[in-house]
């Protein structure tokens, strides 16, 4: 297991070159550059040409890559074209906010999907299951900043039970700091629960169908050992899965989220280092969240082997 | 880790959400102000964006202030005497002036910040023209010798708008215009925190405790005593609309400095919160030619052209509230504003008549290219007005939807079309700023030194250069007067009407200044 993990480890280094490569080209042909933007709308063409050549934008395609290749060698993602800040502490400083969100919309999918799943599967066809497919259903179809300003409407605006924008640390207590991501959380979690809730009931239904299942209910077992402990530990694979990439989707909907909800995590980072062209925090991001995608993978693969143990690398 | 353990955690969490809050030690008062954009560039002479210009207002001092009406008045200096004709000007600052880093304000800051300036601004271009020597003759006075008189000088290092000629120590004045300044040192009422800096969120003023504010005049604008009644000022920039909108209602912030009009029942239904016109001037629509690129680059073209520019269409769809149509070059409350030549479209314009006026001015079909930011609605909206004028009036219209950041960069290829430039951009310039020729940068004829669209008029250049020497008001006006029907010959562009844009604020506000944000003499009560 330790040679597969290192192999693992080692074999991000090759997805990294070409994942950087590939950022760094894009952004290369995309049109529109930081000094337009830094320069402003009054500014004169000589103006932004002199940004432009203090960014070092003139330069060749191959010199600029070579430079920021090198320095990311060295642990170096460069410095904020517009705030000359680090990349690397804008990004921790805005870690905090995204791993806290990701973290609790994570936590509170599973608590709620997984049973939602189950319930469904036991109840398949009747009333019970129908409600768990269209909340499913809707969960899928409305998008994540329609569920935001309406949770912002009546939670915080009408009821006043959460601040309707703004991120409270952990620094400031528990408190504070759940009800600051209370809001966002539960409208990230709306697509995830339901990825979560029809893959729970589809592997569950398939593994309730299964003899084993049938000879404990014969043996006269309660229904809550036998969904909980009997069938979803082998319905777990594929729901692991699903857990594993929905990472991804998490990452992507925490961008509209902390724009709604005003959290200054790694999503609003990128939108803003994106409209303004700001090179290197759009690299800096990019390389770590490809970093964090197949470090989740990794961690996917290792859960296998403790939901099924027939599973060995 | 036993599952006892794990429980204990999780008790303690679920505890600690009931205990009492804890009182954390509050400044007095803050003030919690939404911008109308992000504050991304903290560099004053760097960024030409509004709200560059309001942070350089607020954590800079300048050596002259402005009134209401735009009138200098000493605001560093103590006094200034004139001699030679005019020539000759000595500036004495004012005892007290201290950086907020706690260095005292010497004359040699200034120079070096007023040749800064200089390098950036059309009007500090226009003042170092004529400088033959700046120096620092003590720590307390500073010596223009200039090769003929300027009796603008005290209105240009005055000025509030951008790019506004603020003061910084020497050591940030002498660095390379090319390097951005991240940690501006002002010597303003307030001090900007570096270390509370959230870019793309938060910016931190707070009370500079060592500012001296002027003990003469009254506080009238960027004039006279600058008094900070607020301990804290939080910028937070939030960059969804609606959830402004939500925060305001919910006390989440103060002033919300650009409410969309959509928006506005919405505010003004609640009553906690006022909505105030402060910026008076408004903005004024533009819309600039590519001088060239053919078919632009002939005057006559141009001017059929502007003949289908319906003010009163663009301002009934850019603003639905306060609009004016019917304006000039110049802002129609400035002394300089007139109705010389105008209209210079009907409101209802005749478009199969200016079909045939385009045909016969030479226009046979070509493609027009006209750039349009879709993220930006208010130029995306003036766009859009224009293209439909310029459809119904039979032109090829060929619309490049940008971003911003593309828009932007793209405004400034001289190339063909063809090959990334462009024929036609409408935008949108501060009132403000086109109170007079000083900062009229769309009214400038400077050829490939001009504004994008790079517009050639030696009569524009020669007007503006006797603007500037001019001793009197009544004497610059009648100068406006003719430069506004120079324009309307040589249109650098066409103007497009002017809106206004109301601020939203919490009430127990008071002394909410006009024209821009400005955050000294500002009371809070809550």
């Amino acid at each position: 297991m330790l040679h597969y993990i290192l192999r693992r480890v080692l074999s991000t280094v090759p997805v990294m070159g070409i994942v950087a490569f590939l950022v760094f080209s894009l952004l290369y042909l995309a049109p529109g550059d930081p000094a337009s933007v830094i320069a402003g709308e009054q500014a004169s063409a000589a103006d932004i040409e002199r940004i432009r050549e203090q960014l070092g934008l003139d330069r060749p395609y191959l010199i600029r890559f070579g430079e920021w290749l090198w320095h990311i060698m060295r642990g170096d993602l460069g410095v904020s074209v517009f705030s000359s800040i680090p990349v690397t502490q804008l990004i921790v400083q805005r870690l905090e906010p995204t791993v806290s969100l990701m973290v609790y919309t994570l936590i509170l999918s599973v608590l709620i999907a997984v049973p939602m799943g189950v319930l469904a599967a036991w109840k398949a066809g009747t009333s019970i299951d129908r409600a768990v497919m269209t909340f499913a259903v809707l969960g899928f179809s409305i998008p994540v900043f329609v569920i935001g300003y309406l949770l912002a409407y009546v939670m915080a605006l009408k009821l006043g039970w959460f601040p309707v924008q703004g991120y409270a640390p952990l620094s400031s207590g528990i408190g504070p700091w759940l009800r600051s991501l209370t809001l966002p959380a539960l409208a990230l979690s709306c697509v995830y629960v339901a990825l979560i809730a029809r893959t729970t009931r589809a592997t569950m239904l398939e593994v309730l169908n299964q003899d084993y299942i049938k000879t404990a209910r014969a043996k006269g077992l309660n229904q809550f050992p036998i969904l909980f402990h009997h069938a979803l530990k082998n319905a777990a694979v594929p729901v692991v899965t699903v857990i594993g990439i929905g990472v991804a989707l998490l990452i992507g909907g925490a961008v509209v989220t902390e724009s709604v909800f005003v959290l200054p995590g790694l999503g609003r980072l990128t939108v803003d280092a994106i409209l303004q062209r700001d090179y290197p925090v759009i690299q800096g991001v990019i390389l770590l969240f490809s970093f964090l995608y197949i470090i989740i993978n990794l961690i996917v693969d290792i859960v296998y082997t403790i939901v099924d143990p027939r599973i060995r690398y | 880790m036993r599952r006892r353990d794990v429980l204990k955690g999780v008790a303690l969490g679920a505890a600690s959400l009931a205990l009492p809050k804890v009182v954390i030690a509050r400044p007095a008062s803050v003030l919690r102000y939404m911008p109308g954009a992000d504050l991304a560039v903290l560099d004053p002479l760097a960024s030409s964006a509004f709200v560059t210009c309001y942070h350089a207002n607020l954590a800079f001092d300048t050596l002259f202030g402005q009134d209401t009406k735009f009138n200098p008045h000493p605001q560093m200096v103590d006094g200034y005497v004139v001699e030679n004709d005019g020539k000759l000007w000595r500036l004495v600052l004012r005892d007290g002036l201290k950086f907020h880093d706690g260095e005292p304000v010497l004359a040699r800051d200034c120079v070096a910040s007023i040749k800064r300036w200089g390098q950036a601004d059309a009007f500090g271009q226009a003042l170092m023209a004529v400088t033959n020597e700046l120096t620092a003759a003590s720590d307390k006075e500073i010596v223009f010798r200039l090769s003929r008189p300027f009796p603008l000088l005290p209105a240009a290092l005055g000025k509030s708008s951008t790019y506004v000629p603020v003061i910084m120590p020497e050591r940030q004045a002498l660095q390379s215009r090319s390097q951005l300044i991240s940690d501006p040192v002002g010597s303003g009422p307030y001090r900007y925190i570096h270390s509370e800096r959230v870019p793309g969120q938060l910016t931190v003023y707070e009370k500079f405790a060592d500012y001296q504010p002027r003990a003469d005049g009254v506080s009238d604008f960027t004039s006279g005593p600058k008094i900070a009644h607020i301990d804290r000022l939080e910028w937070r920039w939030i960059p969804d609309q609606s959830t402004a909108a939500s925060a305001l209602q919910a006390n989440e912030i103060d002033w919300w400095e650009a409410p969309l009009v959509d928006l506005l029942p919405l505010l003004e239904a609640d009553p906690n919160i006022v909505i105030d016109t402060i910026g008076e001037l408004g903005d004024m629509g533009i819309v600039r030619f590519n001088h060239l690129q053919p078919p632009f680059d002939r005057p006559e073209m141009r001017r059929a052209f502007a003949k289908m520019v319906s003010q009163t269409e663009m301002m009934q769809a850019m603003a639905g509230r306060t609009w004016d149509d019917n304006v000039g070059f110049f802002t129609p409350e400035s002394p300089m504003a007139s109705m010389e030549g105008l209209p210079i479209a009907q409101s209802e314009p005749n478009f199969a008549e200016i079909k045939a006026s385009l045909a016969a001015v030479g226009y046979k079909g070509e493609k027009i290219t006209v750039l349009d930011p879709p993220s930006s609605y208010r130029i995306h909206t003036l766009t859009s007005m224009l293209v439909d004028q310029m459809k119904r009036a039979g032109l090829n219209v060929d619309v490049v939807a940008l971003d911003y950041a593309n828009w932007a960069q793209r405004r400034t290829n001289r190339d063909t079309p063809e090959n990334g430039g462009w024929n036609l951009v409408a935008t949108l310039l501060p009132g403000q700023e086109l109170w007079d020729p000083a900062g009229h940068i769309a009214l400038r004829g400077n050829g490939g030194d001009a504004w994008p669209g790079w517009p050639t008029s030696p009569g524009l250049e020669s007007l503006r250069d006797e603007w500037l020497q001019s001793p009197d008001e009544a004497a610059r006006a009648d100068i406006c007067r003719r430069m506004q029907l120079q324009a309307i010959q040589d249109l650098p562009y066409v103007p497009a009407g002017r809106w206004t844009t109301p601020t939203a604020y919490r009430k127990g506000l008071t002394g909410v200044s006009r024209h821009i944000p400005i955050f000294y003499n500002l009371k809070i009560e809550r």
